[in-house]
């Protein structure tokens, strides 16, 4: 396999995005899991749809496209959700499914041949060009720096919200930031297992990775690990058994998962048993 | 001298519901006053007023005479421990440098060798040294209720103010924690809020009945005939500690 990825631009592609990816997915994954917005994520991620097909219609690169409406959407919601009263379980539900909408009116106005919509929606790591890889460098920055930035601000505003108020912890200039860095996370990910299929790698690494370990910087860097390996081990089974390269890699990430958790709950039992005895 | 707390003609509604109505309270400094009231009484509107949680629609409320974010600097907040989740990725140290959090800039924020040997003190004071790498997770209830104390405590408070202290913990570890209070008491003034009526201890110098409206006592003596009044039944009050009794003696006859 080595000899082809030497050979193959495309394959060398594939693996610096699944690498690049995998840093924003392990970080925020562990936000997202700890503030529990696996929904509002969801979400975010359904209406970047919206703009991918926005994209196509305005004939703007879509991924731009998408960034910029998955930024606004998880603005929006973050707004909604303190003004409204409402609960945003509700608003994402809406979002989830008018950016799917949006989505396919767009594509639909879109006069000419039909664009691959299932790339969109399941990624294609294989066809992840260098401009893209530019791209998802860039918002890995973006991602990191904001994160380092912010991290104790962070961890005090995930942990104990109204403590962090009270202490003068800008709590609501946080959430939105937090809000767009899942966006913007979502968007890095499109390419590598889409859209419908990004939620199982933002959430499988950090579920995976703190029950090893309780030290949240710990817990990020072990995820970004596990995404890489995920990525690695799903391009790999999609190469030898020709299966699609997103759903291989989010198999692989989620059976990770279900045998961890398996292995534990076994030693856990044997050893309750042992101490029994 | 100056009121630690001054709350005057608050009104708080939700929606149509008055959950608070035209309260009126001083705190003195240093004074130890307990407000008890029914569940759904107002006690967490009331707190998180203070706390600046929930905007009042009228009324004032002010903190050695500030109003607004500059008075929450004063504040030690305990929240309640059970509404944690415990399996946070969080350790002892961790969360009582949250407190240094306090008024600073949230651009990278590092704690100085200062907060930590700040920290280490309190972890120290509160006996609860030997578990600071420990996450939360591995701590009993009242063990945790300290860390939190030492939170409150790390932002070096004029006022602190403890949301159920004693709900859900031991008895041998309420009475440590009445007693730490007490202790505490000679520094800073202190506010508490429950519904438990044994931790109306002696220990406290006043007591405030809240159910929507606020019935204020200048003494720990609660009347007997008052408590049925906020409570809408009769209650057992018990009288722990000694100097005085909680309530005065039940009439023969009375319910």
């Amino acid at each position: 396999m080595i000899e082809t990825i030497l050979k193959y631009n495309f394959l060398q592609n594939a693996i610096m995005a699944a690498v690049l990816a995998s840093i924003a997915c392990g970080v925020i994954g562990v936000y997202i899991m700890e503030k529990k917005l696996v929904m509002m994520s969801g979400g975010i991620a359904h209406t970047a749809f919206g703009g991918i097909g926005l994209g196509y219609f305005l004939k703007i690169e879509p991924i731009f496209t998408a960034l910029g409406v998955s930024v606004i959407a998880a603005l929006a919601v973050a707004a909604l959700k303190r003004k409204a009263m409402t609960d945003s379980d509700l608003l994402i539900g809406m979002f989830w499914s008018l950016g799917m909408a949006l989505g396919v009116v767009f594509i639909a106005m879109t006069p000419g041949y039909p664009p691959d919509i299932a790339s969109v929606l399941f990624g294609n790591i294989l066809a992840v060009s260098r401009s893209d890889l530019r791209l998802i460098l860039g918002l890995d920055i973006l991602v990191l720096t904001t994160v380092t930035a912010f991290y104790q601000m962070f961890k005090a505003y995930i942990f104990d919200e109204e403590f962090a108020s009270v202490a003068g912890v800008p709590v609501r200039t946080l959430e939105y930031l937090m809000y767009v860095l899942v966006a913007v996370t979502v968007v890095v990910m499109i390419r590598v297992v889409g859209i419908i299929l990004v939620i199982a790698l933002l959430t499988a690494p950090p579920a995976i990775a703190k029950q090893f370990t309780y030290d949240m910087k710990k817990i990020m860097a072990l995820s970004v690990l596990l995404g890489i390996g995920f990525c690695f081990a799903g391009l790999w089974v999609s190469y030898t058994v020709r299966l699609a390269s997103g759903a291989s890699i989010v198999m692989v990430a989620v059976g990770a998962y279900a045998l961890v958790s398996l292995v534990r709950f076994g030693l856990r039992r044997r050893g309750g048993t042992a101490r029994e005895a | 001298m100056e009121l630690a707390l001054d709350i005057a003609n608050l009104n708080v509604f939700y929606g149509d519901d008055c959950a608070l109505k035209d309260i009126n309270l001083q705190v003195e400094e240093r004074e130890f006053l307990a407000i008890i009231g029914p569940n759904g009484g107002g006690k967490t509107t009331l707190l998180k007023s203070i706390l600046g949680l929930v905007t009042p629609d009228s009324g004032e409320i002010r903190i050695f005479g500030r109003s607004g974010e500059a008075a929450r600097r004063s504040i030690g907040y305990v929240p309640q421990f059970s509404r944690f989740d415990r399996r946070f990725p969080i350790s002892v140290e961790e969360v009582v440098l949250i407190g240094r959090l306090a008024g600073r800039s949230p651009w990278f924020s590092r704690f100085s060798r200062q907060d930590r040997q700040l920290v280490d003190s309190l972890l120290e004071r509160l006996e609860i040294a030997e578990l600071k790498n420990r996450q939360i997770g591995q701590l009993s209830g009242g063990q945790l209720q300290r860390v939190l104390i030492a939170r409150a405590l790390a932002v070096e408070p004029q006022i602190l103010i403890l949301d159920e202290p004693t709900a859900s913990v031991d008895s041998a570890s309420k009475t440590r924690i009445y007693d730490l209070l007490k202790e505490l008491n000679q520094e800073m003034t202190i506010l508490i809020v429950t519904h438990d009526l044994s931790a109306v201890s002696s220990n406290i110098d006043k007591i405030a009945c809240l159910n929507q409206q606020l019935f204020y006592h200048g003494r720990t003596e609660l009347e007997a005939g008052l408590v049925e009044k906020v409570y809408g039944c009769p209650v057992d009050l018990i009288a722990h500690g000694v100097p005085h009794r909680v309530l005065r003696g039940h009439e023969e006859g009375s319910l």
